[in-house]
């Protein structure tokens, strides 16, 4: 992860009160429970694809966990989506990129309640 | 989420519906997105939505769901989306669906292949729910608004062209323009361009008594579905006045005192009405304010305009006309027209004005059939099958030599190397004896 990286926020403020400005809360609160598995759908076909050495199929995976993770306020895995899309120097750098998705998912899952001041079902 | 109904008709588009009743089609290959983008659009009370997770079945569902907006993410896994764009933008019904691509990448190069693609606008992400919301409405609403035109101007131009069918109905069919040349024993033709679907001019003929007949024209003031629509109301006045048809000062003071009534300020009409009688050899006319005839004799070898006063119909009571009389002998021939003729501009080249057009007429070979004469000064004034016409345009030839005993059309080919016989349509067979 890089160091700019770093310094971003989990959680994206000015995007998650645009979603509650716009949303019901129930539902918004509902969305954001389904972003665990949504992201974890993407992450899981990252890992395939690397497994397959594809790295178009990883970049394609990425791209689409960049989408899902930023549209909910999920800065810091989206930038890292977004690293693994744009930056990555060749196939052999996913296994890297992957343990620090898992990480950061990881964090950025278990911060959910507290951006919503809920639990989450 | 609303259940679409996949089977209600692709009408259900239709103007005037609200943007909030339209078919909205999100095509993205990530399932929380679109329940996100469908969660917003809801929020908005948009609830005629369907969804689409590739491109293949975005395609099959433009074709099923017929909707009026397609959200499209611009990377699906089988068919891209610029390539989906593309696909859409080729069939006919959807060439102005307002298309609205999502991405998260954009540069400048992949902007300008978005929009050549076909691409409506774009939208990027991370999704702003105002913003998706703005851009959905503004596009509706604009695609509303080109459907409506659509729909106007093409009722509009199926409403024209049923008046123009009508109008043209009004006017004498070359059968029976045949028949009154025939039993005048002279020949006559005629052409008559409306500068829009419908016009301010009308002609016809009246038959009288005797081989003779009258010939009346009329240019309304402007043009378009008012004048056309008054020269419905002439018409109809024309003839219920029956007994006035041999009497042409008499018809026009008639016809003003109605017309002043009927006609609110501003419009009015140029009229001429002529009595051609073959067997005295003359003519009689009135006229209000229509440009002058122009008589041509063959023996004088010259051209002419008569006389041009009285107040055009409908402006003032009680106008008195005058009627003038003319000889009209065999070998003359008489040219009518509305002011759409000599004041007729292309916008670079001069109007031919009344005065060319008697120049003109004096320089055309005698012998030339009238379809042929009006033909010419048509070329003259600069009036062609693809010119637009500034003002309508009504042209008639009365041409009495039909019954001349001199060959005259050989004589003159020979004369002057002009080999008119040939350019004589079937329809223009004349009388004359040949050589």
């Amino acid at each position: 992860m890089s160091e700019r990286l770093a310094d971003v926020p989990l959680f994206d403020d000015p995007q998650i009160a645009l979603l509650r400005e716009a949303l019901d809360e129930e539902d918004l609160a509902a969305m954001m429970a389904e972003l665990p598995s949504a992201s974890g759908a993407a992450i899981e076909a990252i890992g395939v694809a690397a497994r397959s050495g594809n790295l178009a199929d990883v970049q394609r995976a990425a791209h689409v966990l960049k989408g899902v993770a930023s549209s909910f306020g999920a800065a810091r895995l989206a930038g890292l989506a977004r690293e693994i899309e744009q930056e990555l120097r060749g196939i052999h750098e996913v296994p890297e990129s992957l343990a620090r998705l898992a990480e950061v998912a990881e964090q950025t899952w278990a911060h959910l309640p507290a951006v919503m001041g809920r639990a989450l079902a | 989420m609303s259940p679409a109904n996949p089977n209600a008709p692709a009408e259900g588009a239709a103007s005037g519906r609200s943007s909030r009743d339209a078919r909205i089609l999100i095509a993205d290959d990530e399932p929380l997105t679109r329940k996100l983008l469908a969660a917003i659009l809801q929020a908005q009370h948009f609830s005629n939505l369907r969804f689409a997770e590739n491109g293949q079945e975005t395609l099959d569902l433009m074709q099923s769901f017929q909707p009026d907006l397609l959200l499209l993410d611009m990377q699906m896994p089988d068919i891209g989306g610029l390539d989906v764009c593309r696909a859409v933008r080729l069939r006919d019904e959807f060439i102005d669906i307002p298309i609205l691509v999502q991405t998260a990448t954009v540069n400048r190069r992949e902007m300008g292949d978005l929009f050549r693609a076909g691409a409506s606008d774009y939208l990027s992400k991370p999704i702003n729910p105002a913003e998706l919301v703005a851009r959905v409405v503004v596009h509706l609403e604009r695609h509303n608004m080109l459907r409506e035109l659509r729909n106007y101007r093409e009722r509009i131009s199926s409403e024209l062209e049923a008046a123009r069918q009508m109008q043209a109905d009004l006017l004498p069919t070359l059968a029976g323009q045949r028949a009154v040349a025939e039993t005048a024993g002279l020949r006559i033709a005629s052409y008559s361009r409306s500068s829009s679907e419908i016009g301010g001019d009308l002609w016809g003929l009246l038959p009288l008594d005797d081989g003779r007949f009258g010939v009346f024209l009329a240019d309304f003031t402007g043009h378009g579905v008012t004048a056309a629509l008054n020269t419905f109301r002439l018409h109809a006045l024309v003839h219920e006045y029956r007994s006035l048809h041999g009497d042409p000062a008499g018809l026009l003071s008639m016809l003003n005192d109605r017309l002043v009534r009927l006609l609110p300020p501003g419009q009015f009409a140029t009229f001429l009405y002529v009595i051609v009688d073959s067997k005295a050899g003359e003519v009689r006319f009135a006229t209000a304010g229509a440009p002058p005839p122009i008589m041509t004799s063959e023996s004088k070898d010259s051209a002419r305009s008569f006389e041009a006063s009285g107040v055009p119909l409908g402006i003032a009571r009680g106008m008195i006309y005058e009627e003038h009389i003319h000889p009209f002998a065999e070998d003359m021939r008489l040219l009518l027209f509305s002011d759409g003729l000599p004041e007729f501009t292309n916008g670079k080249d001069d109007r031919i004005g009344e005065a060319g057009l008697v120049t003109k007429l004096e320089s055309i070979p005698q012998a030339i059939a009238p379809r042929e004469l009006i033909d010419s000064i048509c070329l003259a004034a600069g009036i062609n099958d693809g010119v637009a016409m500034p003002d309508d345009t009504t042209i008639i030839c009365i041409d009495r030599r039909a019954h001349c005993s001199i060959p005259c059309i050989i004589k003159t080919g020979l004369n002057s190397g002009f080999d008119v016989a040939c350019r004589v349509p079937a329809q223009e067979e004349v009388r004359c004896r040949s050589a």
